[in-house]
């Protein structure tokens, strides 16, 4: 009988499965953003399998403080991330996806495919790739010339009430172009079957790569891990202090109007690039010196107390 | 003259194959054939008048988006160098890079975008402009394509 292997990416000449040892988000972010910027992805395909602990990692162009619900008692780190789409949470529990390429093979479904196959094949979990492309959690991708990536997550086991508590849409008076997230039911896949770990998964994922990609010609470089540090990866802390950065995770934002409301008064912060730039008020209170102010939260909260004490 | 073609809806593209919604693009290229606009290999136009020169996405480009959700633009006053990234167009969950095809200032963005960014698929040659800029070396933009190069850089790159 005859027995098909259904290839893809099949002109590549090199492939090969990387998994980051940093559970940072921000290396990690970096670590990808290095291999965009400086790898060569003509004849060669790569899958880079990272996991982080707690974070909140937000679309190339959204807003942190429309997306995530701060709270001082929760410890975890925002991060902003150069892909589109919207807001997913990470923990040691989730698994993260890259398939770098050459943009011109560059191919979504054909990545999403090969983990619902892997998760049939090792498992026996069906899943389903809806319309916007998600399985599981969420994918999002970069696309610049000559190389591009997917990446995407899979819920193995994680937080889901912290996820909850920290992702949940709460009404927060914003006005903005930005991207919206949509919100979606997340599921881990333990719910569906508790055989499911992450170490197994990072496997069985790799091993499906290496066996589907390319042909019977190309180099199969297997497995490897990666340090992501300055020494292997020249260049890579300046990539990192960036992603790291007011100015890049909250400076981003794309221009917003805030409106704060409290004792049937209300205040309005128009926003550009994070900074206040307009405070807008029919109250008898001077909140000027906000004006090329960051804006953040406590400001919110502060405001607010402002206005308590003004008599109608 | 230019000659607009309404663009067909997504339902009658389904029944389209790759290649028949190619050579409609292409057709729609030959038709709204505009003499000074140059293009470069990453589908980006540009539109020279004097040292001005408005830049744009293509039709091709586009249409391989999908729908545009929003548009980041340099900044006004940022110095551009050929080929530098400029920005990034994003749809369906992905971040398409933009890259600058001639050197220059950024004088101008296109500020509609802002609240509708579909203008980009709607009118990537008019009302969808994304920014101009005031050309530091004209030299460039000879060495870019012309209608009929790019039209057929588009049949060979992806027949």
């Amino acid at each position: 009988m005859a027995f098909i292997v259904r290839r893809f990416y099949s002109s590549v000449i090199e492939k090969t499965v990387l998994i980051s040892r940093s559970t940072d988000v921000f290396e990690n972010l970096a670590l990808e953003h290095w291999y965009y910027r400086h790898s060569d992805f003509t004849n060669k395909s790569m899958l880079l399998l990272w996991v982080n602990r707690n974070c909140v990692v937000i679309g190339r162009h959204q807003n942190p403080w429309l997306e995530v619900n701060f709270d001082p008692a929760i410890d975890v780190r925002i991060a902003r991330r150069n892909s589109g789409g919207g807001t997913v949470f990470h923990d040691n529990e989730n698994l993260n996806m890259t398939f770098f390429t050459n943009r011109d093979i560059y191919n979504r479904k054909q990545n999403l495919e090969l983990i619902v196959e892997t998760l049939k094949d090792e498992w026996n979990v069906v899943t389903e790739i809806n319309k916007r492309e998600d399985i599981i959690s969420g994918t999002a991708s970069k696309l610049g010339r000559p190389n591009a990536y997917h990446h995407c997550t899979l819920l193995v086991n994680c937080n889901r009430e912290l996820m909850s508590n920290l992702l949940k849409k709460r009404e927060k008076n914003i006005e903005t172009n930005a991207t919206v997230s949509v919100t979606s039911d997340v599921l881990n896949l333990t719910q569906i079957n508790n055989q499911v770990c992450i170490n197994r998964l990072m496997t069985a994922v790799g091993l499906q790569y290496l066996k589907t990609v390319g042909n019977a010609t190309t180099i199969n470089q297997g497995f490897n891990y990666v340090t992501p540090n300055e020494q292997t990866f020249p260049g890579f802390n300046e990539i990192k202090n960036e992603m790291e950065s007011w100015e890049w995770i909250y400076g981003r934002t794309p221009k917003f109007n805030i409106t704060v409301k409290c004792n049937e008064q209300s205040v309005i912060l128009s926003v550009k690039n994070g900074i206040i730039e307009n405070v807008a008020t029919a109250c008898n209170i001077s909140l000027n010196n906000l004006v090329n102010e960051k804006f953040n939260m406590n400001i919110v909260e502060e405001i607010k107390q402002h206005l308590k004490t003004i008599d109608i | 003259m230019m000659i607009r073609i309404i663009k067909v809806t997504n339902c009658v593209w389904g029944n389209v194959n790759h290649a028949q919604r190619l050579s409609l693009n292409v057709l729609r290229f030959s038709t709204s054939a505009v003499k000074d606009r140059f293009y470069t290999d990453k589908h980006e136009w540009i539109d020279v008048k004097d040292n001005i020169g408005t830049i744009g996405i293509s039709d091709y480009a586009q249409d391989a988006l999908g729908d545009v959700v929003y548009a980041e633009l340099p900044a006004i006053g940022t110095e551009v160098k050929i080929k530098d990234e400029c920005g990034a167009l994003e749809s369906v969950k992905a971040a398409s890079e933009l890259y600058s095809p001639a050197s220059g200032k950024v004088i101008e963005i296109n500020s509609h975008l802002e609240t509708k960014p579909a203008l980009i698929n709607q009118s990537c040659y008019e009302n969808g402009w994304l920014f101009k800029l005031e050309l530091s070396s004209l030299e460039e933009i000879p060495n870019l394509m012309n209608e009929e190069q790019y039209a057929e850089f588009i049949k060979q790159d992806h027949s």
